[in-house]
């Protein structure tokens, strides 16, 4: 544990120390098409100069075009239109091989984390604080799919690779890759 | 004691970035280092220490924390929020989050509840560590004394 720490420290100052965290957007959003997302969908979000991995935010879709986001210190974890997540230079839709029912309870059970605080350095099994990534982790966790192994940390990246899930669309600002 | 003061707040942001997904540990060790801090201000007290040097030293040790919460706030009132002093302040009071999210997971505005204690947290230990200063040592003599005294 203490190694994937250091090794996380590490990467994330040195990447501070050349301004990068979030990532920078370039400014020309994706031609994102979100007409076919289901509720427990996973948006993966990509800027470049991300200090903690080549996809730099996470989030989980609930339906009616909405987004439970935990991405900010100051206002916690939120609901966002989703054509917000346009304005990112790549984006992808991951998908999980799951029921429908499974997928309403995955969303009501997000609901409940809505106005949790934000805490990038809250451990995996502390409920009362969110970051992206482990807010998505930790709504699939509590209906028994684990999309990754509890590290520490549970970054974008760890849900990219995920077997639990399938990429559904991709889209670049130039561009749809392919769905 | 300055030396202590300044230098232990450091040292317990580091410890507690190693200690992620041990919030009982975190609770203790942030606990441990409250109530030592307080035992070395009601020590420095009992010793002839003006009360001048552990409030310089007290805010000089939370100076980093505070400057942090008010980049954050006038970068927020600005309307372009600073990632940067975000950061800071998160992991300037990251020893006491265990604390803070014992607060209602609530918005006041478009703030969360955390963020604003967040925002006064290192003022909040500057005025508990001059506290202990004034508290601690009345506080240990009277214990002292009723213990002395005990049942007739």
């Amino acid at each position: 544990m203490q190694s994937r720490t250091l090794e996380f420290l590490h990467v994330v100052s040195k990447e501070i120390m050349r301004g990068h965290l979030n990532g920078t957007f370039q400014g020309r959003p994706t031609r994102a098409d979100f007409s076919e997302l289901k509720p427990g969908d996973i948006l993966l979000c990509h800027n470049h100069n991300g200090g903690y991995g080549y996809w730099t935010h996470a989030v989980l879709y609930l339906g009616d075009n909405r987004i439970l986001d935990a991405n900010d210190f100051v206002k916690g974890t939120e609901i966002r239109r989703v054509e917000e997540y346009r304005n990112y230079d790549e984006v992808e839709v991951l998908r999980a091989d799951i029921s429908e029912d499974t997928r309403k309870y995955i969303v009501q059970c997000a609901l409940e984390d809505k106005d949790k605080p934000y805490d990038l350095f809250g451990g995996l099994n502390d409920q009362r604080s969110e970051y992206c990534s482990k807010l998505v982790w930790q709504v699939y966790s509590r209906q028994g799919i684990l999309l990754c192994p509890p590290h520490v940390w549970v970054v974008p990246d760890d849900l990219s690779k995920s077997a639990r899930l399938s990429q559904i669309a991709h889209w670049t600002s130039d561009a749809e890759i392919g769905s | 004691m300055g030396r202590y003061l300044c230098d232990s707040y450091i040292a317990l942001v580091v410890v507690s970035l190693f200690l992620i997904g041990h919030e009982g540990l975190e609770l203790i060790v942030a606990s441990g280092w409250l109530l030592s801090t307080w035992g070395i201000l009601a020590y420095s007290r009992q010793h002839g220490s003006q009360i001048w040097r552990p409030f310089l030293l007290g805010l000089l040790s939370q100076l980093p924390g505070m400057v942090a919460a008010l980049v954050s706030l006038w970068f927020l009132e600005a309307g372009h929020p600073n990632e940067l002093a975000n950061g800071v302040l998160e992991l300037w009071v990251n020893p006491f989050m265990p604390f803070l999210e014992l607060l209602p997971a609530v918005r006041i505005g478009q703030w969360s509840a955390v963020y604003i204690a967040a925002c006064f947290l290192p003022i909040a230990l500057f005025v508990a560590n001059i506290g202990a200063y004034y508290l601690c040592r009345p506080s240990v003599e009277i214990c002292m004394k009723l213990v002395k005294s005990g049942p007739e």
